[in-house]
């Protein structure tokens, strides 16, 4: 609340506010979801194949900047990642199915330093910091045309904070501006915890926590307005 | 608004563009089981099942060829389930019969099984096939018949019996019976339990008989009955053996052809105890032997045909008797010798497990004396020491040597014979010849498989064995002092036996037909004689005289009497020695090799030269001045 308080406050002295869309592609940290899914395909006489590694995909966010005085940038971010794996495996007598599917949503700010601007070009550099809150759901079904079919699913969350830097260049078209973006975030990630019983939280087999790192590499476009 | 609405869509677009798993793999290759490859095969092998009493009736399961498990099953039997048990792939009932009238009753039988078609429902276990199928149970109150043999008879030399199918198909016990009776009249029975129906059970090869007669017959046996078919009786005829002598006296044993020869059979023949030769063309008739017939002796010869299951004594036996005319020495296995000191014959004998040497007159053939042996088995081998002072007699079978004293007929002592190893020669002692120092020349053979001929020279005063050879030919001098091998004379130094002379030729040993080291005095002859064709067309003589007591400086020399002769014996005390071709006898004069004497012989047989005396071994015997 202190952050939206000081930023609003910025605002109102700022040179020019902004509304900015972004996509990018993350390659996220998942070992422990890797793992897990190993495990869940060498653990089952079901002849599992891997469809989907838990591993990099897609994320969106959309930002709320203030032009500060001195040119730099402060901007207010909302975002959202997701992943997952899948195994499947399916004959004439039925099929079944391992499914993790994650769910990251993320806030925070970010301050970028423009670096320079020639005509119109901008290039900048900065820091951000914030919170992501994931949501974890496994969901396994069997169905086989003997004996009818079964499934299950269980959720978890965890919380965690982020950092990390970005590189963006932006150019302005007009009152619009189009953009492209990299960086990195550090995830501390937090256990998954089971939804319905906050005690209960996700390990594997040798009693470590498995969690959803959402840390590492980013590389997207961004759109954004002059308001 | 238009904010309202450009988030709106921004999120509807966000949202669908998370991931969300949905890809699927299908594995097209796991194919749903075939039924049509399953059958059911039962024991009574038709689908209508006769049975007269509780009779057990058995279902095997099959994927194509394979056994294949089965998890369940469910035989419905008029109308109620019957009980069953079930293993691995096979289901066995007992029937048994509804009522005592003739009936024919539904079976339902369910069988179910693992699908085994590595589907997912497969490996998690719940993916089972189910077959059934329905026979007919005819309960028939009449029994079956009985079953009879339709034929016996060698097909491409084994002895095939062939039976009835039986009447009712589906009866499946009975047994196949066979009585032997071999040519000792010894009878030996035999019972093979039969089930009709899991196998090709309509014939038998006989792989035991080779001789005698058999008797082959069925007996259907049940839980409250039992039929018995009529016999089948085969006999096999005897094989007329028969024989032929050739020129030189070899035999050669012809027989009628073999009817029983493709299974696993062994054929042997044993000419009196002497020779023993493995027939291993069994479809031969003939065999041409080395063995020389002695025109006045007895042989008999055995035929043995040997079967494939030795436990049962299956042995087919043919004996031919080869008997010289006006008689012969009336034993078929025997030794016979003669010594000239007494001048007689020693002659072994059996009677029961004892042998008996009797001495002989060698002019009249009466009973001189006679000596019995405590031996357990039979005397094989009778020597005389090459002076004549003492009969040495072998019994291989208990490898005992007995010294007797043929004056007086008594035995002197009894040793017991080594090998190499210390051991008892192992297989077929042969030829036996003893010095006049005790020492012995013993030859013998590995083993039946073989037969290379294996030398020692035994000292049968301590049975201490001196040397041995695997030559072809080992012979000791008259003294005992020199022994010869293969090209090389030895002397013995009283240790051991080493090279002294060598005979300067290259021939083949093992080609020599005779090879005897003789003695006159202090003058020695070797004594080769070379028959690539009999009769024999070479004949060396060497000779050598020792001139020092440590026997170096030997003196060789080479003599060479006519050719076609055959060495008969020699006569220490003239020097001279004695040979015969087919017509005539001769004595030479071995130091000069001078013809001494000659004379025209008959067929009374073999001569032999001694102390100025002809002895034939028709037991005539001719004073002759040969000076």
């Amino acid at each position: 609340m202190g952050i939206l308080l000081m930023f609003l406050a910025l605002a109102g002295n700022a040179q020019n506010t902004s509304f900015e869309v972004k996509t990018y592609y993350g390659v996220y940290n998942m070992a422990d979801m890797q793992d897990m899914q190993q495990q869940a395909r060498t653990n089952t006489d079901v002849p599992f194949r891997v469809i989907d590694e838990v591993t990099g995909y897609w994320g969106y966010e959309i930002a709320l900047g203030v032009t500060l005085p001195n040119t730099d940038q402060l901007n207010l971010f909302a975002g959202l990642n997701s992943t997952g794996g899948r195994l499947h495996y399916s004959d004439f007598s039925g099929s079944a199915s391992f499914d993790q599917v994650l769910r990251g949503t993320h806030l925070g700010a970010e301050f970028l330093k423009r670096l320079s601007n020639n005509n119109g070009f901008t290039v900048e550099a900065g820091l951000r910091a914030g919170v992501s809150f994931t949501r974890l759901d496994l969901r396994s079904s069997l169905q086989l045309n003997t004996t009818g079919s079964s499934s299950e699913e269980q959720q978890f969350n965890s919380f965690a904070p982020h950092l990390g830097p970005r590189f963006a260049v932006r150019k302005l078209l007009s009152n619009f501006y189009i953009g492209a973006f990299a960086g990195y975030d550090y995830n501390f990630a937090g256990k998954l915890k089971l939804s319905t019983n906050k005690e209960a939280f996700l390990i594997d087999r040798n009693n470590d926590q498995i969690k959803a790192d959402w840390g590492g590499f980013r590389i997207g476009l961004s759109l954004g307005i002059q308001l | 608004m238009r904010i309202k609405l450009i988030f709106l869509s921004l999120l509807l677009f966000i949202t669908s563009c998370f991931y969300t798993p949905e890809d699927e793999f299908v594995n097209s290759g796991i194919i749903e089981p075939d039924l049509t490859n399953f059958s059911i095969s039962v024991s009574q092998n038709d689908d209508t099942i006769y049975i007269y009493e509780s009779t057990e009736v058995v279902f095997d399961i099959f994927d194509g060829t394979n056994p294949r498990s089965i998890v369940d099953a469910t035989l419905i039997f008029g109308g109620n389930r019957a009980r069953l048990d079930i293993s691995n792939n096979r289901i066995t009932w007992d029937a048994f019969p509804l009522g005592s009238e003739e009936n024919f009753t539904l079976i339902t039988l369910e069988v179910i099984m693992e699908s085994n078609s590595n589907s997912l429902a497969d490996r998690l276990g719940s993916e089972f096939i189910q077959l059934t199928a329905n026979w007919i149970l005819h309960s028939d109150p009449a029994p079956p018949p009985a079953i009879s043999i339709s034929s016996a008879q060698v097909e491409n030399g084994i002895l095939t019996v062939r039976w009835e199918e039986p009447d009712k198909l589906n009866f499946r016990n009975y047994t196949f019976h066979t009585e032997y009776r071999n040519l000792d009249g010894e009878t030996i029975r035999n019972e093979r339990s039969i089930q009709y129906g899991l196998g090709s059970d309509l014939i038998f090869e006989d792989v035991n008989f080779v001789s005698g007669e058999v008797d082959y017959w069925v007996t259907m046996v049940g839980e409250i009955f039992q039929e018995t078919g009529p016999k089948t009786t085969f006999r096999l005829d005897p094989i007329d053996l028969e024989y032929e002598l050739g020129p030189d006296q070899t035999l050669t044993l012809n027989w009628a052809t073999i009817p029983i020869y493709a299974h696993n059979m062994s054929a042997s023949i044993d000419i009196a105890k002497r020779e023993f030769i493995d027939v291993t063309n069994l479809q031969s008739t003939s065999v041409d032997t080395d063995f020389v017939i002695d025109p006045v002796t007895k042989y008999t010869v055995t035929f043995t045909i040997t079967g494939l299951n030795e436990d049962y004594g299956f042995e087919h036996i043919e004996t031919l008797l080869i008997e010289p005319e006006g008689g012969g020495f009336d034993s078929d296995l025997f030794e016979i010798i003669y010594h000239q000191p007494t001048n007689s014959y020693l002659v072994t004998y059996r009677d029961g497990s004892t042998s008996i040497i009797r001495k002989l007159d060698a002019t009249t053939f009466e009973l001189v004396d006679e000596l019995r042996l405590d031996l357990p088995k039979l005397v094989t081998r009778l020597t005389s020491s090459q002076d004549g002072q003492y009969v040495y007699a072998y019994s291989q079978d208990v490898n005992l040597m007995a010294r007797i004293d043929p004056t007086t007929m008594t035995l002197l002592n009894q040793v017991e014979i080594q090998n190499i190893l210390g051991q008892a020669p192992t297989c077929c002692v042969g030829d036996i010849t003893i010095s006049n120092n005790n020492k012995a020349v013993i030859r013998w053979a590995e083993s039946f498989q073989n037969r290379n001929d294996r030398f020692n020279i035994i000292d049968l005063s301590d049975n201490m064995v001196e040397f041995t050879d695997n030559d072809c030919f080992l012979e000791l001098s008259p003294d005992g002092k020199y022994a010869l091998t293969g090209s090389t004379i030895m002397d013995y130094d009283g240790t051991s036996w080493s090279s002294t002379l060598t005979l300067n030729d290259n021939e083949d040993i093992c080609s020599y037909n005779q090879f005897t080291l003789l003695q006159n005095g202090d003058t020695y002859y070797a004594l080769r004689a070379f028959s690539p064709t009999a009769p024999f067309e070479e004949m060396s003589i060497y000779s050598w005289t020792i001139t020092t007591t440590d026997g170096s400086g030997l003196n060789a020399s080479k003599v060479l009497p006519p050719s076609s002769l055959v060495y008969r014996n020699y006569d220490p005390t003239s020097g001279y020695a004695a040979f015969q071709d087919a017509n005539n006898f001769y004595i030479y004069d071995f130091t000069t090799g001078d013809l001494k004497y000659s004379t025209q012989i008959n067929s009374s047989g073999s001569k032999f030269f001694w102390n100025n005396t002809l002895i034939s071994t028709d037991g005539t015997y001719v004073p002759i001045d040969i000076n």
